[in-house]
């Protein structure tokens, strides 16, 4: 809690003052330090300011200041360090323990250029499993958790990758007001030794900031291989940053990293100190006058550092101006108009250009000091790979080839553990149908539950076969390569290579995908990136996928599989392209792309990520398509009765007794053809009464009512029925079919085996529903329509209009029908 | 008779989890809800707040 938050009379003991500058500087001499006690005496009238007793004292402070000062309550301290109480004086005991036992948190944000390896610190240190991938941009948003370490609770943030601190994109805007609002107690600024010189550029704007900063240097593994070297310790001091060599995805250093940022937390590391970097005579001169006049107004000071501001308002910060402009302090605004006229005017160029330079020429100034280049110019891995794998000629089928080995992989490779995992809920359905007796709750649990689930999670190894190579590709930095290669394309449908990430997240949830627009700063691209990705094929479509691939085109799974990903692609570009010519109109931002240097990735990285996602399609199996296995059979299975089939059970009674009686009158030796001939009957009846409750069921009468519209693309009302439920999630579309496709004789211990059900399954009249067009013009179907009901949620929340969410199901699903009755009604013209 | 009381209370139960998880996912406030995770994100921030989880000193 803050001091602003405690009443009239409440006693409280000082454990933190945030702050910056002069006024904490102020604060601190006035005797608001850690461990002191503090009494509110009263509020003002208008409650502001508040006046309070420290050191025997009084002093007001306003509500603003008195927020960033943290404290405790008197009374929990005591109760904190009753024990450790011998006779002591109270009072003093209790203000010199409490903070040492309350004030133990470290607040920390990771803060770096994209794809440094702020993540894989993040995941190491605090043992979370946030996606890590070898481009950039994957992280958008804050993650936070926490650990502890010597005592010490590090409540840390990951914040998204950002190349400066400027106001270009909303992740710069986000890392700063995070840095500025909610001010982390440490810093720590993750910088890719291999890189340095780029990544320093946004040290440098940390060290306006204020704050303190911890630097890991991140990758020294791969700075130490090309032979430069680089004196940290000097470079640390210059920065008035202590600097720590780390390798993130190993762990080391990271022990050190964290006895740093305590040391720095505690104000024990000589090295971190406040510095100024000099930006050269004539900025300097401009910097100097605005701080002057914001220095005027301590309440400004209180919020955001002087010189930070100053530089921010002659850098025209948007954000800064309308915030001084809100305030009405039209002459600090004046001056910085005046300050830059007269900087554009000397340095002959515009005022970016110049802080550009400047901060360049700092760093170059700095390394020049510290870092030695290896002088023998090695030809780096990196570059002789990418001579191969972005060649202009062989770029293109190597990118090809690599997607049709995963997938034929996952079809191939899931092959074995599938059929285990098949046998293995045959032989639970098959023991519980021996246990249970019979009844509707029987039938529930073996053909809706078992039937249903069991259906679904024999796919479990494909997935997590896909996302191994997805997981991989992502962590080499081939992903980033993918990018490059189809940047051009991207371009020419419309799209800037930032809506790549996003895309190919896609393949694995359309959810964090659209989530994953926000690092595009332009409106209308991220609308359209939001728009085309449900085309992206995710992991719940898969299992339907597999199960018609094996079902009706055996022969050729791996490129069946690559073409139903690459027709989302193509469709993507198709509906882009549409989409950006009519209704999002407009210049592309122009966009530099990083490529990240390759690197091997570790098997615990990639095995961690292939598990989670496996964690995660289990969970769902135990949650929505238990939940949907549930319903469709509920609706498939009653009501029981209808007249017809009761007329076929009494067709049935009738029979059984015509053949006992015939059979009585026969002798022993002559039964057995009629016996045959009896139970074939029976069985041809049984089946009829089979279809006739399911299409009599409250399901059927559904199916049977959407059946018109789907006709045309070959579908039955069972499909029908079963992309219904594909709404929901996508694999409810197998949930569905599983319980829907049982036959009436089908042996318990082949409850899982739908392809074959599927190949068998009939019309009245005898012809085949599945034939490889129909299955063809389902699986088109599958790809395009409706995505779940998540993703619609997610493009409503990220789009900010119901509008958008609604023309996404209307548009998909026209376009599926459009595609499926192109595939049914011209491929039965040939086949 | 138990088996329909079984049956019925079961589908009822199913019943209302979906109609409370679609409203649920329709109306969070949270852009995660109903994601199935491509990216290892979803779940994982509660999954890692497990404060103490870690002991760095072991894991180098």
């Amino acid at each position: 809690m803050t001091l602003a938050e405690l009443t009239n009379g409440q006693e409280a003991v000082i454990t933190k003052v945030k702050g910056h500058g002069a006024f904490r500087r102020r604060i601190l001499e006035m005797g608001f330090v850690r461990g002191k006690k503090v009494t509110v005496i009263k509020n003002a009238p208008l409650n502001d300011p508040i006046e309070y007793r420290i050191l025997n004292y009084m002093v007001s402070l306003r509500r603003a200041e008195a927020s960033l000062v943290e404290v405790v309550h008197f009374g929990d301290a005591s109760v904190a360090v009753e024990p450790l109480y011998y006779g002591t004086d109270a009072t003093t005991e209790l203000t010199e323990k409490t903070p040492e036992l309350k004030d133990k948190t470290i607040n920390i944000a990771l803060v770096g250029n994209p794809n440094c390896g702020k993540t894989t610190i993040f995941n190491y240190a605090s043992g979370s499993y946030e996606h890590v991938g070898n481009y950039s941009g994957v992280t958008v948003d804050i993650k936070s958790s926490s650990f502890s370490y010597k005592g010490y609770k590090f409540n840390i943030s990951d914040l998204p990758g950002t190349y400066s601190l400027s106001a270009y994109s909303p992740e710069e805007i986000y890392v700063r007001e995070h840095i500025r609002l909610e001010m982390p107690d440490v810093v720590i600024n993750v910088v890719d030794a291999s890189n340095l010189e780029r990544n320093l550029y946004l040290t440098t704007q940390l060290i306006h900031l204020d704050v303190k900063v911890v630097i890991a240097l991140n990758m020294y593994d791969d700075f130490q291989k090309h032979g430069d070297t680089l004196d940290y310790r000097h470079l640390g001091r210059m920065l008035g940053m202590p600097i720590v060599p780390t390798v993130g995805s190993r762990g080391k250093g990271l022990v050190k990293l964290f006895d740093k940022v305590i040391s720095v937390y505690e104000d024990r590391s000589p090295d971190s100190r406040p510095v100024r970097v000099n930006l050269g005579k004539t900025l300097e001169a401009g910097i100097q006058k605005i701080e002057e006049l914001i220095l005027e107004h301590e309440e400004l000071c209180v919020e955001i550092p002087p010189r930070y501001l100053a530089i921010k308002l002659l850098e025209q910060d948007k954000e800064y101006t309308k915030l001084i402009k809100k305030r009405t302090y039209e002459n600090i605004l004046e001056q910085a108009d005046v300050q830059r006229h007269r900087i554009e005017h000397e340095n002959r160029e515009d005022i970016e250009t110049s802080f550009t330079d400047a901060r360049y020429g700092f760093i170059a100034g700095a390394l020049k000091e510290t870092y030695k280049e290896n002088p023998i110019k090695r030809r780096k891995t990196t570059d002789a790979i990418d001579n191969i794998l972005t060649h202009r000629l062989f770029g293109f089928p190597i990118f090809f080839f690599f997607m049709w080995l995963m997938f034929q992989a996952t079809f191939t490779l899931g092959q074995y553990p599938m059929d285990w995992i098949e046998s293995g809920v045959g032989m639970l359905s098959s023991w519980l149908s021996g246990v249970m007796s019979e009844g509707s709750f029987k039938d529930l649990v073996i053909d809706g539950i078992i039937g249903g689930v069991g259906g679904v999670i024999v796919f479990l190894p494909n997935i997590l076969i896909l996302f191994f190579f997805i997981s991989f590709m992502e962590d080499t930095g081939y992903m980033a390569r993918a990018a490059f290669i189809m940047d051009k394309v991207m371009h020419k449908i419309g799209l800037h290579g930032k809506s790549f990430i996003p895309l190919i997240m896609g393949f694995g949830c359309n959810v964090p995908a659209i989530m994953a627009t926000r690092t595009i700063e332009d409106r209308n691209n991220r609308l359209l990136t939001i728009l085309i990705n449900p085309f992206m094929s995710c992991s719940a479509r898969l299992p339907v996928y597999i199960l018609f691939i094996a079902a009706f085109f055996p022969e050729h799974p791996g490129t069946l599989l690559f073409i139903l990903y690459g027709t989302g692609i193509l469709l993507a570009a198709l509906v882009a392209k549409l989409f950006k010519r009519f209704i999002f109109t407009g210049k592309d931002h122009p966009f530099v792309m990083e490529l990240p240097t390759y690197r091997l990735p570790t098997l615990k990285a990639v095995i961690r990520n292939m598990w989670h996602k496996g964690q995660q399609y289990l969970r769902k199996m135990g949650g929505i398509i238990l939940i949907a296995s549930i319903i469709v059979w509920f609706l498939g299975y009653f009501p029981r009765e209808s007249s017809s089939t009761e007329a076929l059970k009494a067709q049935i009674e009738t029979v059984t007794s015509g053949y006992e009686s015939d059979l009585a009158l026969l002798d022993e030796g002559q039964t057995e053809l009629l016996a045959a001939q009896r139970d074939s009957e029976l069985r041809k009846l049984g089946e009829q009464l089979h279809r006739e409750q399911q299409e009599e069921s409250y399901i059927g009468r559904l199916g049977h009512a959407i059946e018109p519209l789907i006709r045309p693309l070959g579908f039955d009302w069972k499909m029908g029925v079963s992309l219904l439920s594909g709404i929901a999630a996508k694999e409810i579309v197998v949930s569905t079919m599983a319980v829907l496709y049982q036959s009436a004789y089908q042996d318990e211990n082949d409850t899982a085996a739908l392809a074959q059900n599927l190949k068998n399954d009939k019309y009245a009249n005898g012809e085949p529903v599945f034939t490889p067009l129909v299955a063809l013009s389902f699986l088109m179907f599958i790809l395009i329509y409706f995505p779940c009901i998540a993703v619609i949620a997610a493009i409503k929340k990220e789009s900010g209009a119901w509008k958008w969410a609604i023309f996404t199901i209307v548009y998909t699903t026209g376009l599926a029908w459009l595609v499926s009755f192109a595939v049914y009604q011209i491929g039965s013209i040939f086949v | 008779m138990i088996q329909d009381f079984l049956t019925y209370t079961t589908v009822a139960a199913a019943i209302a989890y979906a109609v409370f998880n679609l409203i649920k996912t329709l109306f969070s406030s949270s852009g995660k809800s109903g994601c199935s995770s491509g990216c290892g994100s979803c779940g994982s921030e509660t999954a890692g707040l497990k404060s103490g989880k870690l002991s760095l000193g072991s894991k180098q």
